[in-house]
């Protein structure tokens, strides 16, 4: 189990005097459960990177502690910063750090090569493990290439074998993923999670890409400005942000605001927005709620339903759960249809996998479910 | 990376001031002192009242401006081959490039004496063959005409080309495509987005141009011409030698070096903002070739042909010449001086001291710059005592060689504990290793900022020490650019006169200083054998630099 502790890491200004430095990670404490993989989610700056150098050691960080099943790595009160050669992690880098003067084998049987005498692999144990490391990541045949030789693809993939090769305690994983291309991408999320599953390696991986968190994560951590700000299992990240930004920044969520017309305990609230009535659910985050109150709701764009006017039964009038707009603008992604619809001069995106798009300026109905729209907080 | 820390900036920091600003104290201290450096301070400004109360010294240095007017003309031409390099598909490049970085390394002196047989007034093949031109070397022209077409164009010429190979077609392009003709794209486009390289070679070639020496002496000598730099080796060669004057002589021309190298780092560093330079760059495609590509092939070859072969075929011919510049006796050819040279104990000895002195400078260069290049990239960006490393490494590059001479002159001679190194080669490779520095750590800092963070990262998250990551990923990875390195101090050494003339003696003179000695002396066809080999040498190391960079990746 990794367990990171009231984690702080300042940059300091170098010594001058009109700037106080700039703190990137603060206090941020977490623990990764053995065998699980751990994601730290946010935009770019907002110190998950940081985050994670200060686990492997890169980094110094300013004040808290970093343990790793029972052996402390990092203790700021006691001084202790075990040097990353020493920490026994497996890291990949971003840009894969393949290095380009050596060749296959020899990136991926370096951390059986190197380190102290103790930690060194006997020659002919280094072949076999080099030859099973290449085959895990289906690049048997290639020892022998340049490493610079290889494809985007494959590079990651060397990279991953080089961080295992040597067992290690847990593995980095810093946004390992954002070099390669779309369809790539997607091959390889699923390798990743195989790779990790079947090693049952502890991981923590660093992302700003929330479809790559959801997909293979067992916790999502969401950062922002150095702290996190939602810790939970993709699903509960997805479906209760606990308040604007992490509703905006997983999926692309609309946001409206709103005002409380009636409560009932516990249960949905009735919201008054521009363009109708809504049923919507406190989110967990959310004090209690009162009649007049100005709330922000969230709706994901795929779970708003579009009806043409004709279509559908127009609704008795002030029922919850419709909206009446028009539609402004479209567009036909492949396996879905998206729309923005004017209500009441706020814009409201809906995802459908009705191929139909709707004609523009036409006016229509959208349905939205009461479990589908959360109230949150406005922070 | 916290690995190289504020700490080692500053023990780095008070380790280059320790070479670096002596010199430059003891040049401003000794002009107002009335005793020798370590024997006391006593203020005077009677030094200082000499400078000004004598013409020739302050004429030396508004000479030595008036010279620096190769440099606009230089850059006219080199602009223009430069261009010519990268916009046209010239004939024959690879030949070309590797003539440029031969003009770049080969000493200045050999050339000169080819241009000597030529043009000397009493014997010049041309200036004796067409006396209505009147030409003559020993004159203001002759040094103007020996720099221009023996280092000014060729060092511009490679100045130039990085810069303007990396500007971005796409901004011209797009400049086309919104209607410009192709004048007003140049005008309103190629021109502002150059300029700031342009200026910063303007510069570069200036500061570099008021610090010639053997040139000025030899040539300037008979035709009563003085620059700054041979003005002070006049007043050193005094006896006694008057220290306070050239130190005071010295404190001005240093005010005005650092003066210029302020602007240039200015420069230098707005030409770091501009966008032109960046990896993304769409290098142009070649047109066809066509009349204008030849015209341009036909120059750069009339260039090289007139400014390079002609001068280095005449040194060779005066090396084999019974009586130099004399072709026209009845047995002119000889080897009695390739003889007479190889035969001499101080040619032998002049080898010895060379290859002692050049493996001295470049293997110690080599090293210590390869760490500190690699710890300047390294360093916390904001770390202020690194900062202060990036200058001081940056001061030599202002200060002329015979000043650098001059002030360690004054240290190894006074100083203690470092006073009975005088006479040996060791106060030499000091100068010559303080000389190369600039380059050499921008060359070695460009070389480790090409090597991404995360490659030693990676070493580290693997489990190899700092030590072994340093050992196994960044060397490897350095290698090919520390040998170019380790060559360009070596022909460092074959080249230099200004910094060791005043620190070598008769026992320890290296080919250069061999070379210069004989040529000063009046024994022209002596000089020529040296400077012969001393050219061979410089072309040996200059395929051997170009084989290392392809191999580095870099189109130079």
């Amino acid at each position: 189990m990794l367990r990171v502790e009231r984690l702080r890491k300042r940059y300091d200004s170098g010594g001058r005097r009109d700037d106080a430095g700039h703190l990137a990670v603060d206090g941020v404490s977490f623990q990764v459960p053995d065998g699980k993989m751990y994601t730290l989610l946010g935009p770019s700056g907002c110190g998950k990177t940081t985050t994670l150098r200060c686990v492997a050691g890169l980094e110094t960080p300013s004040d808290g502690t970093i343990s790793l099943g029972g052996s402390v790595l990092y203790d700021a009160a006691d001084d202790i910063n075990v040097a990353p050669n020493r920490r026994q992690l497996g890291m990949v880098f971003q840009s894969y750090a393949i290095w380009p003067h050596m060749t296959v084998a020899q990136n991926v049987s370096y951390p059986l090569r190197i380190g102290g005498r103790a930690q060194r692999v006997p020659k002919a144990q280094v072949r076999e493990r080099v030859e099973a490391a290449l085959a895990a990541v289906h690049l048997e045949g290639y020892e022998d290439r340049r490493a610079t030789a290889l494809s985007g693809g494959q590079q990651q993939r060397l990279a991953l074998a080089r961080a295992l090769i040597a067992r290690p305690r847990m593995l980095l994983l810093d946004e390992p993923l954002s070099n390669l291309d779309a369809k790539l991408r997607e091959s390889m999320r699923l390798e990743l999670k195989r790779l990790q599953r079947e090693s049952g390696i502890t991981s923590l991986y660093v992302t700003h890409d929330q479809v790559e968190a959801l997909a293979m994560s067992n916790v999502v951590a969401v950062m922002k400005d150095g702290q996190i700000v939602q810790e939970g299992s993709p699903v509960e990240i997805y479906k209760s942000p606990v308040n604007a930004f992490v509703a905006d920044f997983i999926g692309s969520a609309n946001l409206l605001d709103g005002t409380v017309r009636s409560t009932q305990a516990g249960d949905c609230c009735v919201v008054e927005v521009g363009g109708g009535l809504l049923y919507a659910q406190p989110s967990p985050a959310s004090p209690e709620l009162r009649s007049g109150q100005e709330v922000l709701i969230a709706m994901r764009p795929e779970c708003i339903t579009i009806e043409g006017r004709d279509d559908a039964q127009p609704p008795a009038a002030d029922t919850p759960g419709w909206l009446e707009g028009i539609v402004r603008n479209r567009a036909f992604l492949g396996e879905s249809v998206e729309h923005e619809v004017e209500i009441a001069g706020s814009v409201v995106r809906t995802r459908g996998m009705d191929i139909q798009p709707r004609g523009i300026g036409e006016h229509v109905w959208l349905r939205v479910r009461g479990e589908d729209s959360r109230i949150v907080p406005t922070g | 990376m916290g690995v190289i820390s504020s700490r080692w900036g500053r023990i780095a920091g008070i380790l280059i001031a320790a070479v670096v600003l002596p010199p430059v104290l003891v040049v401003v201290l000794s002009g107002f002192n009335a005793q020798m450096l370590g024997a006391g301070f006593t203020f005077t400004v009677d030094a200082w009242q000499a400078v000004f109360s004598n013409t020739r010294s302050l004429s030396a240095i508004i000479t030595s401006f008036l010279l620096t007017v190769r440099v606009p003309i230089g850059l006219a031409i080199a602009f223009a081959f430069a261009w010519a390099l990268i916009r046209l598909d010239i004939p024959c490049k690879r030949t070309i490039e590797y003539g440029l970085w031969f003009a770049f390394f080969v000493p200045t002196l050999p050339l000169m004496l080819g241009w000597i047989l030529l043009l000397d007034g009493n014997y010049g093949i041309i200036a004796t063959a067409a006396p209505f031109l009147d030409l003559e070397i020993y004159s203001f022209t002759g040094i103007l005409w020996v720099h221009l077409t023996a280092s000014t164009i060729p060092v511009i010429v490679i100045f130039l080309r990085p810069a303007l190979q990396h500007l971005d077609v796409g901004l011209e392009e797009a400049a086309l495509l919104h209607g410009a003709t192709r004048w007003q794209v140049w005008r309103t486009v190629t021109l502002p987005l150059v300029a700031p390289a342009v200026a910063t070679a303007f510069l570069a070639g200036m500061i570099k141009g008021l610090e010639v020496f053997e040139i000025e002496q030899i040539l300037g000598l008979p035709a009563g011409i003085q620059v700054f730099s041979t003005r002070i080796f006049a007043l050193l060669a005094w006896d006694p030698p008057i220290y306070g004057e050239a130190m005071a002589l010295s404190t001005i021309f240093l005010a005005l070096m650092i003066l210029a190298a302020v602007v240039y780092v200015r420069f230098a560093a707005r030409r770091g903002e501009t966008p032109t330079i960046g990896l993304k760059g769409r290098v142009a495609q070649l047109p066809p070739r066509d009349a204008l590509a030849w015209l341009f092939f036909a120059a750069i070859a009339f260039y090289f042909l007139i400014g390079l072969l002609l001068p280095l075929a005449m040194v060779v011919m005066g090396s084999f010449s019974r009586l130099f510049g004399f072709f026209d006796l009845a047995n002119p050819l000889t080897l009695s001086h390739w003889a007479d040279v190889l035969r001499a104990e101080a040619f032998s000895r002049a080898i010895r001291t060379s290859v002692f002195v050049g493996l001295g400078v470049a293997g110690i260069g080599t090293v210590v710059y390869g760490l500190l290049g690699w710890a300047m990239c390294r360093a916390p960006s904001r770390s202020r005592s690194w900062w202060l490393v990036g200058v001081l490494v940056w001061i030599p590059w202002a200060v002329p060689g015979i000043l650098l001479g001059v002030a360690y002159l004054m240290i190894f001679l006074n100083a203690p504990f470092v006073r009975h190194y005088h006479g040996t080669i060791v106060p030499m490779i000091v100068v010559l290793l303080v000389m190369t520095m600039p380059l050499a750590v921008a060359m070695l800092q460009s070389a480790a900022g090409q090597i991404p963070r995360e490659f030693e990262e990676a070493g580290l998250m693997a489990g190899a020490s700092r030590l072994a990551t340093l050992r196994t990923v960044t060397l490897p990875l350095m290698a090919p650019m520390m040998v170019s390195v380790f060559l360009f101090a070596l022909m460092q050494t074959l080249r230099d006169i200004s910094a060791t003339v005043l620190l070598a003696t008769p026992s320890t003179r290296t080919l250069p200083l061999l070379m210069f000695s004989y040529a000063s002396g009046g024994r022209l066809e002596a000089a020529s054998v040296v400077g012969v080999i001393i050219a061979v040498t410089a072309l040996i190391i200059t395929v051997a630099v170009l084989k290392m960079a392809r191999r580095l990746g870099f189109e130079t």
